[in-house]
């Protein structure tokens, strides 16, 4: 009787098996990868402003209080962007040749809304508040990032919802007291646990699975 | 507590095959579906498939933000803004708070500082704001159906007025519908001063033969005696009458100091149903039931000719009367001998409890001296305002003939309608969100109505076209604050309550009317009467998805209008519901679809007005038949004539059997002897539920079915609130229709005289959830505050939360009902609550976005949230407050104090699904 197998036949099913395996891991790796990249996350993307704006700047150098701009972030879900009105407080003063600030001038002039592009934001079926946050000692940095050092707006964090839970479930390291929440050089005592704690008190900041439930989000 | 067989529908009491089909099928949409096919159904599956990658894919959102040039101040981009204002409503304002998010007008709900309102609302001021957002709202001047501009209208206008000035407005007739605005009923006195020929006609197609207002005032009395008149039901006085028949009932009410109804009536309505003596009638007898109750209290002779049961209730009536703080009141349409009649009664036992104010809208000439100046050719210019003639005119009169004859016809409403194509201008008219107005309400206290936002449209206020007619048209705003000579503080006080002070209309000694004869000995096969819809009211709302799609608090029929008979006449004539039956009177006749109505006398038929629209835009246009067609100038309200089979079936689309529950004892009743509804067997049983743990609030509600009517504000609220979306009629006929909160209405008793009740089931939001079992990817889980959340995405659509639902209050998306929505209605939705997308079930939450916001703002003020400070939407709008909602957790809320009552019991008790909404059981009139 002839052989049935050839002699490549062992090498073949050895091939075709450790094939499997790596491609079933790897392409689990890579979807993991590609879930978890910047091309998804969208971290460090800097869309184009119709003008260049720069924190760094405004913030940071020349160190204008955030709500100067964001003037709802206390009282409102949305911080809210600045009208156009408010841009121009100081540059119908400066830089009011500025070819960079035509966009600015022509809006006033034609009473027509500046077009920004969002950095930061949620999905539509994600309700966030930026009034409880503030109130709860939870800084802008902590999400922003550093938006004091970047000449031009990017995402810090990626707004997932892990990374959302990520503080619910543990919000202790990531309050800050009252006076320190808008500040961007802010730097915490040695006993930063000890703190966390303390706020958490101050706060009154409710048990994870009370910040952790599908409806404190979604609803 | 009895144990009584409750059924809703004669299928059911039938015990019918279709019945017992309709209750095993989740959804009777899946019974038609059914592949029996192998092969077909893999095929479906693998398409199913296959379009699961496209329906992943969603169009990506945009970027943009896009602030203010210059912020206004105190307006927040995202923040809740209120205006009081108020809506008319047959010409009676509905006082309003309007609540307003990014400029856009989102509900509308009761002013809570209206003594006529409490907060509270009807379903026609829950729908309104639909209709803001109606996109078959006129648009722009039309001039003979083409577009035209206000300029060619002014210019026409400007050569008019010459003429009128000359001739003191020779053949100039105006047309109103009906208003209480002081602003327009001073500038069309102003009008008929300065022009003294030119006329003013009323038309009101519901107007009654009432000689004056009258106010009952049920807090000052324990017997209601009503002659057919549909307190309770839908209407302008709804909202007031219901709250003031709630105070006299409930758990605060002493069973002796209870009110009690004694109702007369032919068709039943939500009035009769709460009625501790109903008794029905045909038409025609209420007159003689009018004179022997008189006689029975000593005026006049005694009558006779009276059946068995209405001696009964005629003795029942007086005897209840004759005790003191009694009132008897008669339903508008009835003939004036009956009104004279009440009124003497009244009379007699001390006029206590009611009040005659004078009359707060607009009474012009009658419609009639028009019609009879039109066919004269003494007309030359005819204006309607707000009115719609074409459609709503005593079919007699001939209206479409009689209009051609004036040379000059102007139309002005919110709608290209029926009068708008036979006219040669039609005006665009603003909603009442868009421009300044005036308007009464109920009791004549007046509110200055506000706009939300500028007009969608090309429109022109009412008070400016008027204005328009003698002089130029000043804008709104001038005019109605020229009626208030006030000063500018005093104005924007006004404006901003949403009441002028001491503003309710004075009471008036009235003389006893004329008593024309007693008329009306029953000729003719059957007694034909003529109600409003319950939903769609005169046919002013037949454009409104939401009214359309609402069951009729009775009959449970949507998107239709029925010809409702009784048992016996149903029986003779061979037909059951939906089969076509044909009504003839003077010579017309019209075809419909039958109904058998439970408690409709026997020889009496009910026809409903408003529906058979020929022009009410893409919703109401074409729908129902026309009542009007039958109605004459000489009967506007009861007729004689025959009823006969038409052969064919027409498809109603009825929710009366769509989820039916499988148990008994839904609605309980209890007397002073027996308070206690729960059952034994209903104690919680030992379970292999997780136990959750305990917080500090546990969300409950109660629902009082002593108090409910079953008026269906709540739904109405509901869809406004939670951006609850149509399906329209073939999907409501598969049981497929998207309301969270319905209204079962269950029968008991034989069906020619069955006791009526009511029952809104929302989500029980059980602690045992079976749904939460069943869900395989805990797209609903439960939270730690009680709530049963829905995570629309997470949802697969499995539905297997809704097939473990007892209860069924799970609505599933079988197609896009949202996206496909015309952009002006999209304006209409709550942004606080996700809108749904195919394939993801979604129920009720409890108004989740209410509580979520209370709480987070509670937690930014470091505090509690305070019992009262959550209110569901339902419950807002409820207006007997049979709606309570808050945390069982805080022993002195008022919904922890329900719970303790004895009357409180769970529906399906015997589940142990420990639901958090619970009833709290009817309590029995006591036999008289």
């Amino acid at each position: 009787m002839a052989q049935i197998f050839s002699p490549t036949a062992d090498t073949w099913l050895r091939a075709v098996l450790i094939a499997l395996v790596v491609g079933t891991v790897g392409s689990l790796l890579l979807a993991g990868g590609v879930a978890r990249s910047q091309y998804v996350t969208e971290v460090a993307r800097t869309p184009m402003q119709p003008v260049p704006f720069s924190h760094k700047h405004h913030a940071g150098e020349l160190g204008i209080d955030c709500r100067y701009c964001h003037t709802s972030v206390e009282t409102s879900a949305d911080a809210g962007f600045p009208a156009t009105h408010v841009c121009m407080t100081c540059h119908s003063q400066l830089w009011t040749q500025a070819p960079m600030l035509a966009p600015v001038r022509e809006s006033l002039a034609e009473n027509r809304s500046i077009n920004w592009k969002r950095v930061a934001r949620v999905p539509d079926f994600v309700y966030f508040r930026h009034d409880i946050h503030i109130a709860k000692g939870v800084s802008c940095f902590e999400c922003h990032g550093r938006v004091d050092r970047m000449p031009l707006m990017y995402r810090a964090k990626a707004f997932e919802m892990h990374w959302c839970l990520d503080c619910h479930r543990n919000p202790a390291p990531h309050l800050r007291p009252q006076n320190a929440v808008l500040e961007a050089d802010w730097t915490p005592p040695a006993d930063r646990r000890g703190l966390g704690q303390a706020l958490m008190k101050l706060y009154h900041i409710k048990a994870p699975d009370q910040l952790t439930h599908c409806a404190v989000c979604h609803r | 507590m009895s144990g009584k067989r409750l059924w809703r529908g004669l299928e059911e009491l039938a015990g019918t095959d279709d019945f017992r089909a309709a209750l095993e099928a989740e959804f009777p949409a899946v019974a038609d579906l059914f592949l029996t096919d192998r092969r077909a159904l893999l095929q479906v599956m693998g398409a199913s498939l296959g379009l699961i990658g496209l329906a992943g894919c969603s169009p990506k959102r945009s970027d943009d933000a896009v602030p203010f040039v210059n912020r206004p101040e105190d307006i927040i981009e995202d923040q809740i803004a209120r205006y009081a204002t108020a809506i008319p409503f047959d010409g009676y304002a509905q006082p309003v708070i309007a609540t307003s998010v990014a400029g856009r007008p989102i509900k509308l709900d009761g002013n809570p500082d209206h003594p006529m309102s409490r907060g509270a609302s009807s379903l026609f001021t829950q729908a309104a704001i639909l209709d803001l957002y109606d996109p078959d709202r006129s648009q722009a001047p039309l001039f003979h159906g083409n577009e035209a501009s206000w300029a060619d209208y002014d210019a026409m206008m400007l050569r008019m007025r010459r003429a009128w000035a000359a001739n003191g407005g020779e053949g100039l007739r105006l047309l109103i519908g009906p208003t209480s605005s002081p602003t327009l009923i001073r500038q069309l006195r102003a009008l008929t001063t300065a022009l003294p020929n030119a006329r003013v006609h009323s038309f009101d197609p519901l107007a009654g033969e009432r000689a004056f207002e009258v106010r009952p005032d049920f807090a000052a009395a324990r017997t209601v005696v009503s002659l057919d008149d549909d307190l309770l039901g839908p209407g302008p006085a709804q909202v007031p009458n219901v709250a003031a028949w709630a105070s006299r009932r409930g758990p605060n009410v002493a069973a002796g100091e209870r009110l009690r109804l004694h109702m007369a009536e032919t068709t039943p309505t939500q009035t009769g149903s709460a009625a501790a003596e109903r008794l029905a009638v045909p038409p025609s007898r209420i007159p003689v039931l009018a004179s022997a109750l008189a006689a029975e209290l000593g005026l006049g002779s005694a009558q006779d000719g009276l059946t068995r049961p209405e001696t009964l209730w005629v003795r029942q009536a007086a005897a209840a009367l004759k005790q003191g703080l009694g009132l008897v009141t008669a339903g508008a349409h009835c003939p004036a001998s009956v009104h004279a009649l009440t009124f003497r009664i009244n009379e007699a036992l001390g006029g206590a409890a009611v009040r005659y104010i004078e009359p707060v809208r607009f009474a012009g000439a009658p419609f009639l001296e028009l019609a009879r100046d039109l066919d004269a050719g003494r007309v030359s210019a005819l204006v309607m305002l707000d009115a719609n003639p074409a459609y709503a005119a005593p079919a007699d009169l001939d209206f479409a003939k009689l209009c051609a004859r004036a040379p000059l016809r102007i139309h002005a409403g919110q709608h290209v309608d029926e009068t708008a194509i036979l006219s040669d201008w039609h005006l665009p008219l603003p909603h009442a969100l868009e421009d300044w107005s005036d308007a009464r309400a109920i009791d004549g206290s007046a509110t200055i109505i506000q706009p939300l936002v500028d007009p969608l449209y090309d429109t022109r206020s009412v008070h400016s076209i008027v204005a328009g007619l003698t002089g130029d048209p000043a804008p709104a705003l001038e005019l109605v604050r020229t009626s208030w000579p006030i000063d500018d503080q005093a104005w924007r006080d006004v404006v901003r309550s949403g009441i002028v002070p001491n503003s309710a209309a004075a009471p008036v000694a009235a003389q006893a009317p004329p008593a024309p004869p007693l008329a009306s000995a029953a000729g003719g096969e059957v007694e034909i009467l003529f109600r409003p819809d319950p939903t769609i009211w005169n046919g002013q709302f037949a454009n409104n998805a939401w009214l359309q799609e609402l069951g009729k608090p009775l009959m449970k029929v949507t998107w239709d209008n029925v010809v409702a008979l009784s048992v016996a006449l149903a029986d003779r004539l061979g037909v059951g519901n939906g089969d076509l039956v044909r009504v003839s009177a003077g010579g017309r006749n019209i075809t419909g679809p039958a109904w058998v109505m439970p408690g409709q006398p026997e020889q009496s038929v009910t026809l409903f007005l408003g529906y058979g629209r020929k022009r009410a835009g893409q919703v109401g246009s074409g729908i129902g038949y026309d009542a009007y067609a039958l109605r004459t100038a000489a009967a506007p309200w009861t007729t004689q004539g025959s009823i006969e089979k038409a052969g064919g079936q027409h498809k109603l689309a009825t929710t009366q059997l769509h989820h039916a529950l499988e148990g008994q004892d839904f609605v309980r009743t209890v007397s002073a002897a027996h308070p206690r509804a729960a059952k034994e067997e209903e104690r919680d049983q030992a379970s292999f539920y997780p136990r959750w743990k305990e917080e500090n609030a546990a969300w409950a509600m109660t629902i009082d079915l002593d108090l409910c009517t079953g008026c269906n504000a709540c739904t109405i609220a509901c869809q406004a609130e939670n951006n609850v979306p149509v399906v329209g009629k073939d999907q409501v006929a598969r049981g497929r229709e998207m309301h969270w909160l319905r209204v079962d209405r269950y029968y008991d008793g034989p069906p020619e005289q069955p006791t009526t009740y009511f029952q809104p089931v929302p989500c029980m939001h059980c602690e045992q959830a079976p749904c939460e079992m069943g869900c395989p990817v805990h797209a609903t889980v439960h939270g730690p505050d009680g709530l049963n959340e829905m995570v629309y995405n997470r949802c697969i659509g499995t539905r297997t939360c809704s097939s473990y639902c007892p209860y069924k209050v799970r609505r599933f998306n079988w197609f896009d009902y949202t996206t496909k929505a015309p952009p002006s209605v999209q304006a209409q939705r709550n942004p606080d609550v996700t809108v749904r997308g195919r394939g993801v079930m979604e129920k009720c939450t409890y108004c989740v976005q209410r509580i979520r916001g209370a709480v987070t703002q509670a937690d930014i003020e470091n505090r509690d949230v305070r019992d009262g400070e959550i209110r569901t939407a339902c419950q807002q709008a409820c207006p007997s407050q049979a709606i309570v909602f808050g945390n069982l957790k805080d022993a002195e809320s008022a919904v922890a104090k329900g719970r303790t009552s004895p009357r409180n019991y769970a529906l399906l008790g015997e589940l142990d699904t420990r639901p958090r909404t619970t009833y709290l059981a009817r309590i029995a009139d006591e036999e008289a």
